[in-house]
């Protein structure tokens, strides 16, 4: 039940949120939107984000890949949800630019998985789905993450 | 500008309050403030931790913090919980890198408040070791307005000492706050420039108040004019966008509401922030008056007592009294924040009101 209440309000809140937003009250990205409401109390310190960034190079030639999708997946126990383990799709997956450059941010150094996926079909290249296991060192924030993906093989070719 | 809120400040301030009181029924822990020590090399003239406890007090020895960090663990996302190392001067404590790697290690980000004084390359080194989130550090001013607040000669060396070594740091959120105060007022446009100059990126201020050691100068405090000034130079710098400046937590503002900060008012005190205080008193934030502490690690369960008390926290309709009884703000405000009321919960400032 009480789930049920915090599932609710949680989302009333996003509701809210966005029609904040589009009221032109955003705010900016260094609180994120589930900070709204959270800001930092007086001598408080700023909060911040695990950072993993890095190129996506097609594994044969080298050459940057635009238009990847990364998508972080949590694996582990969330105890605030009450359930022992689960894994779940974050929201809002970011693409690789025309460089192949990516970066994006994680709430934890451990648990995340980022998956790496060609959405865009033959466009910039067909790549096999990869998955990496993200592990930063002790003590670090930022994990600079360069991957290489296998092209597909195209079934006419075969 | 004319301080009342326009309709569309009106109508986001409705969303706003909607919004905050879904946060209070949810009341999410996820700051929590530990008073480590109350020792300091410092003696601030606008310093308001020293208000209620001795500075006798020993320093909490750390297993009695980490039992409160156990009992939270089981109901809180510890990813989304900030640990905030407070004082007296937090990096006294010889052992702060190994509370902090024990923290890091179990998930939760933590960060230090400090004076600057004792950061050290090698300290900063071993606090960024130890998986340090973030820090703030204090600056006051150029020189002379710095080391009078401070009391001391080399604070303000020592303190853009450390603020330099910040700057190329890319690992770590930081940024500095500035009490405004008489004294600094007239170098404030300098000082951000100043500061753009040597690469802050994030700045805060808030404004003296007759709280703690401030009280004691009242010649320091700013004059109604001063502080809508303050207000203006906020608003301005926020939009040349050089550097990224907000006002303090503190103070409903009328319609400088999302001018000087990047959200609305709120006073998230014993509704989403929580402390554990050197005495081992449980309160919120650590400058609010010791009447208000909800019980003491000592003899209770924090997380029993974030749970069910902290009702005057949660529900502020007290607070409607003297002169917010018919303030037609309250709404908005609910009457200031929790560290702006007395022992006896009188109110000591009001921001709005000193908007001329
Ligand atoms: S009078 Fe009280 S409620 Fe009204 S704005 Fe001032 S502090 Fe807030
Ligand atoms: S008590 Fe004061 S410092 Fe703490 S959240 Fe409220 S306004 Fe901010």
């Amino acid at each position: 039940m009480k789930k049920l209440k915090h599932l609710f309000l949680k989302s009333f809140n996003a509701v809210l949120m966005a029609i904040l937003a589009l009221l032109g009250f955003a705010n900016c990205d260094r609180m994120g939107l589930d900070m709204y409401g959270t800001p930092t109390p007086e001598y408080g310190v700023p909060s911040v984000d695990f950072i993993v960034k890095g190129k996506v190079i097609n594994e044969i030639d080298g050459k940057a890949v635009e238009g990847i999708r990364i998508s972080r997946r949590f694996i582990g126990t969330v105890a605030m949800y009450g359930t022992p383990t689960l894994e779940f799709n974050e929201k809002s997956p970011v693409y690789t630019d025309k460089d192949g450059n990516f970066l994006t941010k994680l709430s934890s150094p451990f648990n995340f998985s980022l998956e790496f996926q060609d959405v865009d079909g033959v466009k910039n290249g067909a790549f096999k789905d990869t998955t990496i296991f993200v592990q930063f060192d002790e003590g670090k924030h930022i994990l600079n993450l360069d991957v290489e993906l296998k092209p597909k093989v195209k079934e006419t070719d075969e | 500008m004319n301080k009342k809120p326009t309709l569309r400040k009106r109508i986001g301030l409705e969303l706003f309050r909607r919004l905050h009181k879904n946060n209070v029924k949810l009341h999410t822990l996820n700051t929590l403030f530990w008073e480590c020590t109350l020792r300091c090399n410092l003696s601030c003239k606008h310093c308001g931790s020293d208000c209620h406890v001795s500075a006798e007090q020993p320093d909490m020895p750390a297993k009695d913090f980490f039992r409160v960090i156990d009992e939270i663990t089981p109901h809180v996302n510890p990813n989304k919980t900030f640990i905030i190392f407070t004082g007296g001067e937090a990096l006294v404590r010889r052992d702060l890198e190994a509370c902090g790697l024990e923290l890091y290690r179990r998930g939760f980000p933590w960060g230090v408040v400090s004076n600057g004084m004792a950061l050290t390359r090698k300290r900063l080194d071993s606090l960024l070791a130890a998986g340090m989130h973030a820090i703030t550090i204090s600056l006051d001013g150029f020189e002379e307005a710095h080391n009078w607040m401070r009391s001391s000669s080399n604070s303000y060396k020592n303190a853009l000492n450390a603020i330099k070594m910040l700057v190329p740091e890319q690992e770590i959120e930081w940024d500095i706050v500035t009490c405004v105060n008489r004294k600094n007022i007239a170098q404030l446009t300098e000082f951000r420039d100043f500061l753009i100059s040597i690469g802050v990126k994030s700045w805060r201020i808030f404004t003296i108040f007759p709280v703690g050691r401030a009280a004691e100068y009242p010649e320091f405090q700013l004059s109604d004019e001063d502080f809508t000034t303050v207000l203006n130079f906020i608003r301005d710098t926020r939009k040349e966008g050089k550097i990224h400046l907000s006002y303090g937590c503190e103070g409903f503002l009328g319609n400088y509401e999302m001018e000087v900060r990047d959200h609305f008012y709120t006073c998230r005190a014993g509704v989403n922030v929580g402390s554990v205080l050197a005495d081992g008193a449980i309160s919120a934030c650590p400058s609010i008056r010791a009447n208000f502490n909800q019980g003491n690690i000592y003899e209770d369960n924090f997380w029993e007592v974030w749970q069910n008390r902290f009702q005057s926290f949660r529900d502020r309709n007290w607070m409607k009294k003297d002169e917010c009884a018919d303030c037609n703000m309250f709404r908005y405000c609910e009457g200031n924040g929790m560290h702006l009321r007395d022992e006896n919960g009188k109110l000591l400032v009001c921001h709005y009101k000193r908007i001329v």
